[in-house]
């Protein structure tokens, strides 16, 4: 790589030369040479790796040259590209994971292109797997975070790791409460898959955090706008997918060991995993997993946030059985987590919370000290996940995976109240059961493609406070989507169909139990198209849709939300809403220099449930509450995502990430409220190679920072907030790691820092932004610590 | 093809078994038994001096009505607060957490806390027993009295503005 470097460098010097300062250059430099220089390099050649027999395009074959040391990896259709040649015969060498190895000789005088073919080898099995971030296999837009790029998020929430991507914000309700937002849209918009497995806690909640432990993933995906085919309905915004590491194949047992703390919160964290594989019977393996975390009140720039620590004690334990044919697995995972949330945001009236604003921070801001305490308000949420999952080749015909769930969601929420009543203020218990069973067929021809089914049974029960009713739901589900994939282009299409029976049980204000049913069914569908255009850019285009069907508590819910200070009420005649997404999106790719992808999207809900104010307010004891309905409306949500990442020279590289979002409601002409506003995250960053100490490796240093731009995009037509939207801010950043070798035993060392210059600034999307600031400067150290407990 | 969903088929069966097994206990939900909640309060002011033959006033608010106290104007009272169903011996019982509040124009209604029998256990005052002194003859306003729920808040400082609103009364005061 070195001398490619040097080479390239000399040649690009002597072309600056050549063009700036001709004279001295031919003084200091003999003719022929400059002419070479100048007319006979810098020729391009390109062309595919196709198999022989098949015509098929081989992604991710090796050429290399041996006479310049130089390689090049065909990308998903199997196109390569060699920059840079210089006039000549070149030898290429092109090995391909089950086929032979065969040499061609190509003689250069223009850029030209050039298809290599290659013959199976018929000793060697005709698998190859192809991993790379840049291929997309949909033309709908995903972000997969994973290896080091997780590694640096870990002792985060799960919203606060994804909001690294282009696209993904975060809903807060003070420190220590967050949900992804993806596109604008959140909660039960926005589907979370846990290890294959629907995450069914009581989304609904905007201060209901998702209830997973991000240690136990290995990569997250985030797919982005209305993905109901695959995933089923209420995929409005997207899908967020958690999954773990596959379980281990190779004998032996390993580990890893993290152990963090940072600053400001004093957080303190350890996860540790065990796994092994069972040399006797290699088909068994298993893994132990488990998370602490603990935090104290976190610090603005000026004072302590009351009542902000958290409590978290997870584990999950899995057992896994694989055959070449079959397989099974088995899992169990467990989360508790204790949230505190800022004393002085619970409020009793909305002249209260017009106080708060106008007192600009806590009224004991200045006494506020740090502890890890946390006392009322606070939530305490317990949800347990058993899956039980089992797989069958069959043969030529393809895969069969059949996958069962059981989730148990305990919610208890602590509020501030008179007596010495310890009991909770509101509980809830959410019992759900899910199975999906997916048939994916061997490829036939260019087409490959899945059908399935999926049923979901679910049971709501509460005690102490009915704001939530019972409800009983059952959802079943069936879809099927192929792809064709010809040359340069494929296509994609998908249909789903849902059925939902929900019946609630409530109470009339007179004590009677009435018990409504509804039943909802829709459609979901999916179109898109790939196309490779070549030299490392590949357009997308994708239509796709979901529908969500109204939660009981857009349907049921009246009172008081106080920590609102808004009186809601339901719609008991809600109908469901629906989504139709257009994204188009542009990728370039496997380049030396300029990378990125660019995705437009327009998201259009039809129905779209959203709180609208009403013009009487409603008077309690406490005083009059602004009214606020369950209402639907058509509504857009427009936007476009945009990363680039441009190295500037040899492991320094810029990154640069644009979320851009633009939302109406269709039907009062206005802009919809809590959508997040433009933001702007750029880093600079050097990567060490391995220079310097052979006990040193993988060093890296990141100095960036984030733009969030003022939301002037809110509702003008209504009065609808009690504050306006915060100005913008700019946050420092900055990170440092590497691995440390201890004799054979890696230590990876990592720092983070944010809000770097203690900045004051509060962001449009946290509930608590009417009380106080935002968090200050935080530093974070990680440790991981990757275990072997083999003999060898 | 048939052959292929034959374990599903099962494997879904047991789920479905699974399933109806554990919502046997087709249950209704109870009636949640309210906390008891604060919905009206009583304002009683006695004459300090009966001398003058002045009666005693009362009005009790609830939610979205604005009751009337006709008080003798320049005359001093000993105000008492009772909310329903007994609920002011709790905020008693709890005084170092609540302060009641009291606004009104000068000219109109003034109040004195620090009542020696209403202070809590840290010299702060309650507020559920004050003396209102009412000002000249022909006068009218608003007398707005809240009590605030000040956990963990309630010190020197804390006034209208700090903890959460337990209820928030509004009385019309004329003098005459």
């Amino acid at each position: 790589m070195k001398t490619k470097s040097i080479r390239r460098s000399i040649l690009f010097a002597l072309a600056l030369l050549a063009l700036q300062t001709p004279r001295l250059l031919a003084q200091s430099l003999p003719a022929p040479l400059l002419e070479e220089a100048a007319q006979d390099c810098g020729l391009t050649l390109s062309g595919k790796v196709l198999d022989h027999d098949t015509r098929e395009a081989l992604p991710g074959a090796t050429i290399y040259l041996p006479e310049l040391d130089r390689s090049a990896i065909t990308d998903e259709y199997g196109n390569y590209h060699f920059h840079q040649l210089c006039r000549g015969t070149y030898m290429f060498q092109v090995t391909y994971v089950g086929y032979e190895t065969e040499r061609f000789n190509v003689k250069l005088s223009s850029s030209s292109t050039r298809d290599l073919q290659l013959h199976s080898d018929a000793r060697m099995l005709r698998t190859v797997e192809v991993t790379g971030e840049h291929l997309k296999a949909q033309a709908q837009t995903q972000h997969t975070l994973s290896g080091q790029e997780l590694e640096r998020t870990r002792g985060l929430a799960l919203a606060e790791t994804l909001q690294g991507i282009a696209g993904v914000t975060v809903l807060q309700t003070g420190p220590t409460i967050s949900k992804p937002v993806i596109h604008g849209l959140h909660s039960n918009r926005v589907l979370l898959l846990n290890n294959g497995v629907r995450q069914e806690g009581q989304q609904w909640g905007a201060e209901h955090a998702p209830e997973i432990d991000p240690f136990v993933a290995a990569e997250m995906k985030v797919i982005k706008g209305a993905a109901g085919v695959r995933y089923g309905a209420d995929a409005i915004g997207g899908v967020v997918l958690v999954e773990p590491k596959e379980l281990p194949t190779t004998p032996g047992i390993t580990g890893d060991l993290h152990l963090l703390g940072s600053t400001n919160n004093r957080q303190l964290a350890t996860s540790a995993t065990i796994e092994g594989n069972f040399e006797k019977l290699p088909p068994l393996s298993w893994r132990v997993q488990g998370t602490l975390r603990k935090a104290g009140n976190a610090k603005t720039p000026d004072y302590y946030l009351e009542n902000t620590g958290l409590e978290e004690q997870n584990f999950s334990a899995a057992v896994g059985y694989s055959k070449e044919k079959y397989g099974a697995e088995l899992y169990f995972s467990h989360f508790d987590t204790k949230l505190g949330i800022l004393r002085e945001s619970h409020i009793g009236s909305v002249q209260d919370l017009l106080y708060a604003i106008e007192r600009g921070k806590p009224s004991r801001a200045d006494k506020a000290e740090f502890t890890y305490d946390i006392s009322s308000p606070y939530q305490a949420v317990q949800h347990d996940l058993l899956k039980a999952k089992g797989y069958w080749h069959l043969g030529e015909a393809g895969k069969l995976e059949f996958v069962y769930g059981w989730q148990r969601n305990l919610r208890e929420e602590y509020e501030l109240r008179r007596g010495s009543n310890t009991s909770p203020s509101l509980q809830l218990t959410l019992n759900t059961h899910t199975t999906e069973a997916v048939f994916e067929h061997k490829p036939l021809g260019n087409f490959s493609g899945a059908v399935g089914m999926s049923t979901i049974y679910q049971k709501n029960n509460y005690q102490y406070s009915d704001f939530l009713p019972y409800f009983t739901s059952v959802t079943a589900g069936a879809f099927a989507t192929e792809k064709w994939k010809k040359d340069r282009l494929q296509l994609e299409a998908g249909l789903r169909y849902d059925y939902k029976h929900l019946q609630v049980k409530k109470f009339e204000s007179d004590r009677s139990l009435i018990q409504p049913t509804y039943d909802f069914n829709n459609i979901s569908g999916i179109l898109g198209a790939m196309y490779d255009v070549g030299y490392h850019f590949t357009f997308g285009l994708s239509a796709t849709s979901a529908w969500r069907a109204p939660g009981a508590n857009e349907l049921f819910s009246e009172g008081v939300h106080h920590s609102a200070a808004t009186y809601e009420e339901g719609d008991p005649t809600l109908k469901s809403e629906q989504a139709y997404n257009l994204e188009l999106s542009v990728d370039y790719f496997s380049n030396p220099r300029l990378n990125g992808a660019l995705s437009v999207y327009h998201n259009y809900i039809r129905n779209f449930i959203y709180l609208a104010p009403q013009p009487e307010p409603i008077l309690t004891v406490r005083g009059a509450f602004p009214a606020f309905k369950y209402t639907q409306a058509n509504a857009t949500l427009t936007g476009a995502d945009l990363n680039l990442d441009y190295k500037i020279a040899e492991g320094l590289m810029l990154e640069s990430k644009t979320s851009l979002l633009y939302a109406r409601n269709l039907d009062t002409d206005d802009y919809l409220i809590y959508m997040p506003s433009n933001r702007f995250d750029n880093s600079l960053r050097y990567e060490f190679g391995h220079k310097g100490s052979s006990k040193l490796s993988d060093a890296y240093l990141s100095v960036g920072g984030v733009y969030v731009t003022e939301q002037k995009r809110v509702p003008e037509n209504t009065e609808q907030d009690f504050a306006p939207a915060p100005a913008g801010y700019f946050l420092l950043q900055a990170e440092a790691g590497t691995t440390i070798r201890f004799g054979r035993q890696p230590v990876e060392v990592g720092i983070t820092g944010n809000n770097l210059l203690n900045t004051t600034y509060r962001e449009y999307l946290n509930k608590l932004r009417y009380f106080a600031d935002e968090p200050g400067r935080l530093l974070m150290l990680r440790i991981r610590v990757p275990l072997n407990f083999s003999k060898s | 093809m048939k052959k292929l969903f034959k374990p599903y088929l099962t494997a879904f069966l047991l789920g479905a078994l699974l399933i109806s097994s554990t919502s046997c206990g087709d249950d209704d939900p109870e009636p949640v038994e309210e906390g008891e909640n604060i919905t009206s309060l009583t304002l009683t002011l006695e004459p300090v001096s009966t001398a003058k033959g002045v009666n005693t006033a009362t009005a009790t608010f609830e939610a979205g009505t604005t009751p009337t106290l006709q008080l003798v104007p320049n005359t001093q009272y000993n105000a008492t607060i009772t909310l329903n169903d007994n609920l002011h011996t709790e905020v008693r019982n709890e005084a170092e957490d609540h302060e009641i509040f009291f606004n009104a124009p000068e000219n109109l209604l003034v109040v004195q806390k620090n009542i020696p029998e209403d202070l809590d256990s840290n010299g702060r005052p309650l507020g559920l027993r004050t003396r209102m002194i009412t000002g000249n003859a022909g006068e009218s306003g608003t007398l707005r009295v809240t009590l605030k729920h000040q956990e963990g808040l309630k010190d020197d400082n804390s006034d209208v503005s700090v903890g959460d609103t337990d209820i928030e009364a509004n009385f019309t005061v004329s003098l005459q």
